[in-house]
């Protein structure tokens, strides 16, 4: 006699349906591609590596048991959606304090936290050569400035190569707002940049 | 002079800004990978098991009583005369038998099976009660 339909659960003592592992393997391979930018990502909007893994394993969490059962296709723009959601999340919880220091005078007209603002020291790594490094530096201290929108647009666009559409949807806002943000971004980055890159 | 940017890739200092991204997200580092791979895997994890029917052995007990609540209600009611009412007669060596709904049959069921139907129950477990009868014939052989 024939089963009827197992339920899409994991028994105790069944294997999971072969489908189930060659998603899984799939989901795998995609996350080990994408994790390393994505922790960049969450470094760059001022955690420190502990946090930033927190940050990264619980956006990871967050796509895999919601999108899952999306197509392969999706799986890009949906993580980095989780990622920046995730993000906001965290900013939002700092901004208690950027505020205050917003009131007294160091905020910016994003409203952005002014602690992540403030320049950290780069660690490029001694596999740079010493050129490499200061350029690394200072493009790691210019990222951390920028106000968190204006990072995401920049890294989603450059890093990425996301599209604008794509980027919207990301960040969940306009495209008008992405072209905003990139703009802003671009000037501020080309300014601090020129003479090292 | 205010420049626009048109196309990013049109500023060499773009290029360089995105090619100093990409090496330092490769740059070997075997502690932060080994780190990488184990929140990647708890992630993965505990998003299995999150989907997974979770079964602790007593909840075994239970959809074992559920499989016997259910046969004893799928069991057609036999068609005996009641002791004096003269609808045929009893089976000859047979106890005489009461026609009993199935509502009445859960109603007598044992005191402790029908605590545990009526506590805590898995929705889920209650929806895959076909599969797990058909497990349950396989387990006998059927």
């Amino acid at each position: 006699m024939s089963a009827p339909n197992a339920p899409e659960t994991a028994c105790l003592s069944l294997p999971l349906p072969a489908r189930d592992d060659r998603r899984a393997a799939d989901l795998d391979a995609f996350l080990r591609e994408v994790e390393r930018r994505a922790l960049r990502h969450v470094e760059l909007a001022g955690q420190g590596r502990d946090d930033a893994l927190d940050i990264l394993q619980e956006a990871m969490l967050a796509f895999v048991r919601s999108y899952r059962g999306r197509p392969p296709e999706e799986w890009a723009p949906l993580f980095w959606r989780v990622l920046q959601s995730k993000l906001v999340d965290a900013q939002r919880q700092r901004s208690l304090v950027g505020r205050w220091f917003s009131w007294i005078g160091f905020g910016d007209e994003d409203g952005a936290d002014a602690l992540a603002a403030l320049p950290d020291p780069a660690e490029p790594g001694p596999a740079m050569r010493l050129g490499d490094r200061e350029a690394a530096a200072a493009l790691e201290a210019a990222l951390r400035a920028l106000p968190l929108r204006q990072r995401q647009a920049f890294l989603l666009r450059l890093w990425e190569g996301f599209d604008v559409a794509r980027t919207a949807a990301v960040m969940g806002v306009s495209e008008g707002s992405v072209k905003t943000h990139l703009f802003r971004a671009l000037q501020t980055l080309r300014t601090r940049l020129e003479k090292h890159l | 002079m205010n420049r626009t940017p048109s196309d990013p890739h049109d500023d060499r200092w773009l290029l360089r800004a995105r090619d100093l991204l990409r090496e330092q997200s490769l740059q070997d580092d075997p502690a932060l990978q080994r780190q990488l791979q184990q929140r990647r895997r708890r992630a993965l994890e505990a998003s299995a098991a999150g989907r997974g029917l979770r079964l602790p052995r007593p909840a075994l007990a239970v959809a074992g009583s559920l499989l016997v609540a259910l046969a004893v209600w799928q069991l057609p009611s036999p068609d005996v005369g009641m002791p004096g009412s003269g609808q045929g007669g009893p089976i000859a060596g047979a106890p005489a038998l009461r026609a009993e709904s199935p509502i009445d049959q859960a109603l007598t069921l044992p005191e402790d099976d029908l605590a545990l139907l009526l506590g805590e129950v898995d929705h889920a477990l209650v929806e895959d009660l076909e599969f797990y009868a058909w497990l349950e014939q396989q387990n006998h052989g059927g």
